[in-house]
């Protein structure tokens, strides 16, 4: 401090531009001399606009990022709420089969030059639930990469640093890769490998009914003050399939629960959410995942995988890793186009 | 032209319009998409469509040891981590017949309570960003709570080594204990969010923007919130005292005296209110905690090899719930006898909560839509699980 004299700043040109060109001095005008492709770049990099964009745990973190104390708007980053007014696309959580093809919607919508940094392990290769029948084992094969942030989740700090490594990168480069990711075709292929069943016998415990006496049991326990739906699910067993039900008194703070046995060929119910509105959901997710079959729902169509999906992923004999990835692997692509870049 | 031209309004019916909302946008919190139908700006019908986060936790649960899954549901409700776990470990204590020690239990509320301030303020600051300028510009009230909530999160940091995922909850008991002065800095911390929070109210509830957009908008009635099996604050707005904490203790939260916020009308203004108020009563219960910490050791298990080894009985079934920010936390856990479940369910709050949706939605304004969703406080890990 204080050994520069003060003239010698005055003469340095400002916002970093002599990283950029030449600055040529002449008497009465200076003259900068740079390519286009640098000024761009260097604009580039200094408004960076995210889209707003989060899948799960690491979309807290990245909105903490964004707030008050981490304050990315320092770096000139800002988000925009449309994919057509942002260039970088922030993959900040799981990506799951029925979103792949959302994200990748996204990401053509977006105007080129566009980046994409992948934060977080479930988007870089899935994480624990990488062998999951609906996750996608990193967002690299749906749409290419351009930094990766590792953590679960990331801190703010390495959010700033996937920042910081994504405007050098642009810095460097500034080129996006020249094959059309709209134009892979996704391949689809849906076999979950069957997986056999162990053999093993379970006691059962708890109040079996007959499904016959479903209907009139429930409108029972509801007229009795048990109003509360707490929640229904099904357990596949090696012998039967067995549904359980639990409601509720909130006056009395009591609980009542009951299951109903089923066969495997077929197992199909009454419906009860004419009696209790929030069964609707719950019965589509036991048939969603199981496969029991309520006669005379309203709705009758899966609710968390996607429609066209084929088996049901929490009976024993559903093997947990799917051969179902949506699209050919993006990454080969991309590492491919970077080598040609290397070599000119 | 002169003379009297004849004014007329006509009025035409321009059909229903469809209108998505999502899976990308800024107001639904997360991944959700709403299947709109319009006629003009008004809401005729809504399918709400979830599973764009679906992980299959419960597949996992069933390749993996017991000790090994808690950290696994922290992903799950990714606001409120420690609640999953700690319904988990509750199960399993059930099941295995494992009881934890008594400042095990302590600690779980210390952690679960500041988790639940963490949560609220979350909610009601992205729920200031989806009602726009109704405190001087949209984003101002979404600043302030994430300003406050890094405070909540440099204490779990410090507790734990993690902001917030904070594998605090074991079987058994906790995993980290407390450091020396933490009380003191969670005194000081209790001292600065209650006048925060303070402030928060005076701002929000003297605004008559804020009290136009929220009040006796989207009424929940409590025989409708009952069936559809809506819990947490969104229940108890509308009139119902029911609270896990308070009606089924567990985790020795009889130990500790605080109130219960009830609404009375149970609209989006009455969720709102809950969860400040709640938020004050939490960090009564956080000083509660510490004045009585009981010395002891922090798990009752030996944190040995043999803690991989835990083995339920062959049939017994338990489920364990929690008072979650959001609600009735729950997981089923049945046992074959093995190390690992043979089938896991979690009761997941928001997943009941939303199921309101295509229920109080019709009959309300557009820009009311994302002000509903935003007081219901859904969090999509915890939905599609």
């Amino acid at each position: 401090m204080g050994t520069q004299p003060i003239d010698e700043d005055k003469k340095k040109p400002r916002l970093g531009l002599e990283e950029l060109g030449d600055l040529i001095r002449v008497p009465g005008a200076n003259i900068f001399l740079t390519s286009t492709k640098k000024i761009f770049s260097w604009a580039e990099k200094s408004s960076l606009w995210p889209l707003t964009f989060g899948l799960a745990c690491c979309a807290i973190e990245m909105m903490a990022t964004f707030a008050s104390r981490f304050d990315l708007d320092r770096f000139g980053v800002i988000t925009r709420a449309s994919p057509r007014q942002a260039d970088l696309i922030i993959i900040a959580g799981t990506v799951t089969v029925k979103m792949a093809e959302r994200i990748r919607k996204l990401y053509v919508q977006m105007p080129s030059p566009k980046w994409v940094i992948a934060a977080g392990s479930c988007a870089i290769s899935g994480d624990h639930y990488r062998h999951i029948y609906s996750v996608v084992p990193g967002v690299d094969w749906v749409i290419p990469v351009d930094v990766y942030v590792a953590g679960c989740p990331p801190t703010p700090e390495a959010f700033m640093d996937g920042i910081i490594k994504l405007q050098e990168i642009i810095s460097s480069e500034a080129t996006n890769p020249h094959f059309n990711v709209a134009a892979i075709k996704s391949v689809i292929q849906d076999a979950p490998n069957e997986k056999p069943k162990k053999k093993q016998e379970i006691p059962k415990t708890g109040d079996y009914i007959s499904p016959d006496e479903l209907t009139s049991h429930a409108s029972d326990l509801k007229d009795s003050g048990f109003d509360y739906l707490t929640y229904i699910t099904a357990v596949d067993y090696p012998d039967t399939l067995d549904v359980i039900y639990e409601v509720r008194s909130i006056e009395k703070n009591e609980d009542r629960s009951w299951k109903v046995s089923l066969d495997h060929s077929n197992p199909a119910l009454p419906s009860i959410s004419s009696i209790f509105k929030g069964a609707n959901w719950h019965e589509r997710e036991a048939y969603d995942l199981f496969g029991v079959k309520f006669t005379d729902h309203p709705d009758p169509r899966r609710i968390l995988l996607p429609e066209d999906w084929s088996g049901h992923p929490l009976r024993k004999d559903y093997a947990m890793d799917t051969s179902r990835l949506p699209y050919r692997p993006v990454r080969k692509e991309y590492e491919a186009w970077k080598e040609m870049l290397k070599k000119g | 032209m002169e003379g009297n031209v004849e004014e007329r309004v006509i009025e035409r019916d321009f059909g229903e319009l469809a209108l998505n909302m999502g899976p990308q946008h800024p107001s639904t919190h997360g991944v959700f998409r709403l299947k709109l139908h319009l006629r003009g700006e008004t809401v005729v019908s809504v399918v709400p469509d979830i599973g764009y986060l679906h992980r299959g936790v419960e597949k996992l649960s069933e390749t993996l040891d017991y000790d090994m899954l808690p950290p696994i549901y922290e992903r799950d409700d990714y606001l409120s981590p420690t609640a999953n776990s700690l319904a988990f470990v509750l199960a399993v204590e059930k099941l295995a017949d494992k009881e934890p020690t008594k400042r095990a239990n302590y600690l779980r509320v210390l952690t679960a309570e500041l988790q639940r301030v963490s949560s609220h303020l979350v909610a009601i600051g992205t729920f200031g960003l989806d009602l726009g300028g109704s405190m001087g510009g949209g984003a101002t009230l979404f600043l302030y709570c994430f300003r406050d909530r890094e405070k909540v999160l440099d204490l779990m940091e410090s507790l734990t080594g993690t902001r917030f995922h904070t594998n605090m909850n074991q079987i058994g008991g906790v995993r980290y204990d407390v450091y020396p002065n933490f009380d003191k800095d969670v005194l000081k911390l209790k001292d600065y969010l209650e006048k925060q929070v303070n402030e928060y109210r005076t701002v929000l509830e003297t605004n008559p923007i804020f009290l136009e957009r929220t009040r006796d908008v989207g009424i929940v009635t409590p025989e409708l919130a009952k069936e559809v099996g809506a819990s947490g604050p969104v229940l108890r707005a509308t009139g119902v005292s029911y609270d896990i904490r308070k009606n089924k203790p567990y985790s020795s939260y009889e130990d500790f005296d605080f109130n219960l916020p009830v609404g009375t009308r149970g609209d989006v203004f009455d969720r709102y209110l809950v969860r400040i108020m709640e938020i004050s009563e939490s960090l009564s219960i956080v000083t509660q905690v510490i004045e009585g910490l009981p010395e002891g050791p922090i798990n009752s298990r030996k944190p040995l090899k043999s803690a991989l080894l835990l083995k339920p009985p062959k049939g017994a079934e338990a489920y364990a719930a929690v008072e979650s920010p959001r609600g009735e936390l729950g997981m089923y856990v049945l046992s074959d006898g093995s190390s690992k479940p043979y089938r896991l369910k979690i009761r997941s709050p928001s997943f009941s909560n939303i199921a309101l949706i295509p229920e109080i939605l019709p009959g309300h304004l557009i820009a009311d839509a994302v002000a509903i969703l935003g007081s219901l406080d859904p969090v999509f890990g915890d939905v599609d699980r």
